[in-house]
C-alpha cells in the first residue's frame, strides 16, 4: 500500500486547493472561498477515458490485417491480446474506481475548466510560434497563463510586466537553444533583429 | 577484479575530464532544483533535457541525466523538511519527521543531516552497484528471447502491483503503455498498425514526447488551482551541524536505508518511493517508544533520504544489465539510451565498457558533489521555493514545447504530447501513476520483439517457450506478485459474510 502524491494533492482533498497556498492568495476562486471538489468528477472523467482508450484500441486491434506466418505471429496477434488483458485490468480498474476502493483527488468545476483552458492556451501557444515567432508568442502565452489558467488577477502594469519578463525567459530560451544548441525555432521580428542581424 | 578496474579507469577518466566534471556538476545543480520544486522531478527534469542532451554525445548526456537523477533526490527532502511538501515522491517520508524536525526550530539541522544520510545511502548503493553490475550482465547473456520475453513480463507486474494503490489501475496504466507501444510500423511484416493513414505515425510514437507529456505538461494540468502566493518556509534555524548524538543516531538507520532502498532500486519498478517506505516502515518498527518517530525522530529523517538516494544506483542495476527500468526516471533514461542506439541489457557493457562504467562512476562523483552542494547551498537553493507556481508554469509549458519541437522539427510531436498531458492529469486524479504508462510504453517493443523471436525459435509454439524452466520461474515470479497484488481478505471476507448469512438462512 503506497500512495504518490503531486505537488497538488492538498491535505484535504475536499478542500479543493493545493498545499502551499494561502487565505491571501491573489487567486479568483479564494475570493469567494474554495470550491468544494468532487470526487465523482474525478472518477467519472477518469472512468470514461479509460474505457474510451480500452475499447477504441479493442476495435482497432481487430481491424488490423491478419498476417501471419510461419515465421512470425504477424502484426495482428499480439496487440489482440493486448487489448483483451487492457479491456480485463479496465474493467477491474473502473470497478475499483466505482466502488471507492482507492484513494481519489477530488476536482471542482473551476479545476476542470483551467485544465481545459490550459490546453486550448498551449495548443494556440504551439500554433502561433509559427506565425509570430517563438519567443513573441511565449511572452503572451505567459500572461494569459498566469491570469487565466492560475486565475491570478492582473493589473495593466502588471500584465506589461509579466509580459516583458516572458518574452526576456522567451528570448533567453531562444538563445540557448536555437542560437547556441541548433534546435531550429521558429524566428520572429524580435528574434531577427536581436540574433539575425549577428549572423550567430 | 575486472569490474573493479574498469570501474577505476572510468573513475579517472572522470575525475582528470574537467568537462565531464562540469557536465555532472551541471547535472546535480538542476537536479537539486528539479528535486526540492514540488511539480518538477527527476523524470520531468531528464524529459525536459532532450534538446540539450541531443546535442552532445553519450559519453556527456548520460553522466549528466544520471547526476540529475541523483541530485533530483538531494534536492526532494528541502521541500519536504521546509514545506512539507515533497518535492519529488522519494521524499514523501522524509516530510514525517523532517518538517517536524523544522517545526521543532532544527531546520538546518535537518537539512544537513538528511544530507549526509543521502551521501551514505549513493555511497553504499554505489559500492552494491559496481558489485553486481558486472555479474549481473554475464547472467543476462545467458538468457535468449523467451527467458527475456519473461522477464519483462515480469516486470511489468511487478512494477504494476508495487507501484500506486490500486493493483489493477496499475495494470492498466502499464497496459496503455504497452498498448501505445504498438503504434507504427510492426518490424516484421512492415505492415502500419494504429496509424489512421497519417505518415506521422509511422514511425511510432517516440517516447519521449509521452513522456514530456505526463511528467511535464500532466504535472503542470494538475497544479493549476496551487496559489500566487509563495509557500510558507519554515525558517531555516538550529545548528547547522548535527551533533555527535544525532549521528549516533543516525548511523544505524541509515545503513538500514541503504540496504533497503538498493534492494527496492533492483526490484523492477519500484524506485526511490517504495525504497522509502520500507526503510520508515522498518524504522518505525524497530524504534522504542521515547524515539519519538514522526515527532522529529533523526532516525525518521535518515533511514528514508538514505534509502531514496539507494535506490538510485539500485535502479540502475536492472537497467544497464537488463534492459529493464528499475524506476520511472529509469525508464526515462532507457529511452534515451534507445534514442542513441544503444540497447541496455544483456551485452551491453561488453558493447560499450567505457560508457557503461562511466554512468556507474559519474553517480559516485555526484554524490560527492550532491553532498557538498547540499550542505553548503541548502539555504540559497531553499529560496527557489519562494517562486509561486503561476510564474514557474509557463517556463515549464515553454521547455516541454521545446523539447517536443526538438525531435522532428515539428508541432505534431507538441500535440501528441499535450494528449499525454491530459492523460497524465487523468492518470494522477485516480492515484494512477503516469510512471507505469512510460515502463509499459519503453518495455512493450521489447515484450513484443522477444516474444516473436522466441516463437520464431519454437515454430510458433507458445507451449514449448513457456515451459523452459527459467521462463517459468519468472513468470511464476510475476503470477504471484499479482495474486498477492489482489485483495483477497476483502474478496473473501464478503464470500466468507454471504456463506455465514445462508448459513443462518438455512
Amino acid at each position: 500500500m503506497t500512495y504518490e502524491p503531486t505537488q497538488t494533492e492538498s491535505p484535504d482533498p475536499s478542500e479543493g486547493t493545493a498545499p502551499g497556498s494561502t487565505p491571501n492568495d491573489n487567486v479568483l476562486p479564494d475570493k469567494t472561498g474554495p470550491e468544494p471538489g468532487s470526487t465523482t468528477i474525478s472518477t467519472g472523467v477518469a472512468s470514461v477515458l479509460l474505457v474510451v482508450i480500452a475499447v477504441c484500441y479493442l476495435v482497432n486491434a481487430l481491424l488490423l490485417p491478419n498476417a501471419e506466418t510461419d515465421e512470425g505471429i504477424g502484426p495482428k496477434t499480439f496487440p489482440v491480446v493486448v487489448a483483451i488483458v487492457l479491456i480485463c485490468t479496465t474493467a477491474l480498474g473502473v470497478l475499483t474506481l466505482v466502488r471507492r476502493r482507492v484513494e481519489v483527488r477530488a476536482v471542482s468545476a473551476t479545476e476542470l475548466l483551467r485544465v481545459a483552458i490550459c490546453v486550448v492556451l498551449f495548443a494556440l501557444f504551439t500554433a502561433s510560434i509559427f506565425l509570430i515567432g517563438f519567443a513573441e508568442a511565449a511572452a503572451v502565452f505567459s500572461v494569459l497563463t498566469t491570469a487565466f489558467v492560475f486565475g491570478v488577477r492582473l493589473s495593466l502594469k502588471r500584465a506589461l510586466w509579466l509580459l516583458v519578463v516572458g518574452l526576456a525567459i522567451g528570448l533567453v530560451l531562444f538563445l540557448v537553444f536555437d542560437v547556441w544548441l541548433n534546435v531550429l525555432l521558429p524566428v520572429g521580428w524580435i528574434e531577427y533583429l536581436l540574433f539575425g542581424g549577428l549572423n550567430l | 577484479m575486472n569490474s573493479w578496474t574498469e570501474l577505476m579507469g572510468a573513475l579517472g577518466s572522470i575525475t582528470t575530464s574537467p568537462i565531464l566534471l562540469l557536465v555532472i556538476l551541471v547535472g546535480v545543480l538542476l537536479g537539486t532544483v528539479a528535486g526540492l520544486l514540488p511539480g518538477v522531478g527527476p523524470s520531468t527534469a531528464i524529459a525536459l533535457l532532450l534538446p540539450v542532451a541531443i546535442t552532445m554525445p553519450a559519453e556527456l548526456s548520460l553522466p549528466l541525466m544520471v547526476s540529475l537523477y541523483l541530485g533530483a533526490e538531494y534536492g526532494g527532502r528541502i521541500s519536504a523538511i521546509l514545506l512539507n511538501i515533497p518535492g519529488d515522491p522519494g521524499a514523501i517520508m522524509t516530510t514525517l519527521d523532517g518538517h517536524p524536525m523544522a517545526l521543532k526550530g532544527k531546520a538546518a539541522t535537518a537539512l544537513s543531516i538528511s544530507a549526509l544520510a543521502s551521501f551514505m545511502g549513493s555511497l553504499l548503493a554505489f559500492l552494491g552497484l559496481a558489485f553486481i553490475a558486472g555479474p549481473m550482465s554475464e547472467l543476462g547473456l545467458a538468457f535468449g528471447p523467451a527467458a527475456y520475453f519473461a522477464v519483462v513480463v515480469m516486470a511489468l507486474v511487478l512494477s504494476a502491483t508495487l507501484v500506486g494503490n490500486a493493483p489493477m489501475l496499475g495494470l492498466t496504466a502499464v497496459v496503455i503503455g504497452v498498448a501505445i507501444s504498438t503504434v507504427g510500423i510492426e518490424l516484421q511484416s512492415g505492415l502500419p498498425r494504429f496509424t489512421f493513414g497519417t505518415f506521422t505515425l509511422l514511425e511510432g510514437i517516440e517516447p519521449i514526447v509521452a513522456i514530456i507529456g505526463v511528467f511535464g505538461v500532466g504535472e503542470i494540468l494538475a497544479s493549476t488551482m496551487m496559489g500566487n502566493s509563495g509557500p510558507s518556509l519554515s525558517r531555516l534555524s538550529g545548528r547547522f551541524l548535527p551533533t555527535k548524538s544525532e549521528l549516533k543516531q543516525g548511523t544505524l538507520p541509515g545503513l538500514r536505508g541503504s540496504v533497503i532502498g538498493f534492494i527496492a532500486g533492483v526490484l523492477p519498478g519500484a524506485g526511490t518511493t517504495i525504497a522509502a517506505f520500507f526503510s520508515y516502515g522498518l524504522e518505525k518498527r524497530l524504534a522504542p517508544a521515547w524515539a519519538g518517530m514522526g515527532r522529529g525522530a533523526v532516525r525518521g529523517l535518515v533511514a528514508p533520504e538514505a534509502a531514496n538516494n539507494a535506490a538510485v544506483s539500485g535502479s540502475m542495476v536492472p537497467l544497464l544489465t537488463l534492459g529493464i527500468p528499475g524506476s520511472g526516471t529509469t525508464a526515462v533514461l532507457l529511452a534515451y539510451l534507445m534514442m542513441y542506439g544503444l540497447n541496455p541489457g544483456p551485452g551491453f557493457f561488453e558493447a560499450n565498457p567505457a560508457l557503461g562504467w562511466s554512468i556507474i562512476g559519474a553517480l559516485l562523483i555526484s554524490a560527492v558533489l550532491g553532498v557538498i552542494i547540499n550542505i553548503t547551498a541548502s539555504p540559497l537553493l531553499a529560496k527557489i521555493l519562494a517562486i509561486p507556481m503561476p510564474y514557474m508554469a509557463p517556463v515549464v509549458l515553454m521547455l516541454a514545447l521545446i523539447s517536443c519541437y526538438s525531435i522532428n522539427n515539428t508541432a505534431t510531436d507538441v500535440y501528441i504530447a499535450l494528449g499525454f498531458g491530459i492523460l497524465g492529469y487523468v492518470m494522477r486524479l485516480v492515484g494512477m501513476s503516469p510512471a507505469l504508462l512510460v515502463i509499459g510504453l519503453v518495455l512493450g517493443e521489447m515484450l513484443e520483439r522477444n516474444l516473436q523471436q522466441a516463437l520464431g525459435l519454437t515454430g510458433g509454439d507458445f507451449g514449448a517457450v513457456i515451459s523452459q524452466p527459467i521462463v517459468m520461474v519468472f513468470l511464476a515470479v510475476a503470477a504471484l506478485s499479482l495474486l498477492t497484488a489482489l485483495p483477497w481478505k476483502r474478496m473473501l471476507g464478503r464470500q466468507g459474510a454471504v456463506d455465514e448469512k445462508e448459513s443462518v438462512s438455512k
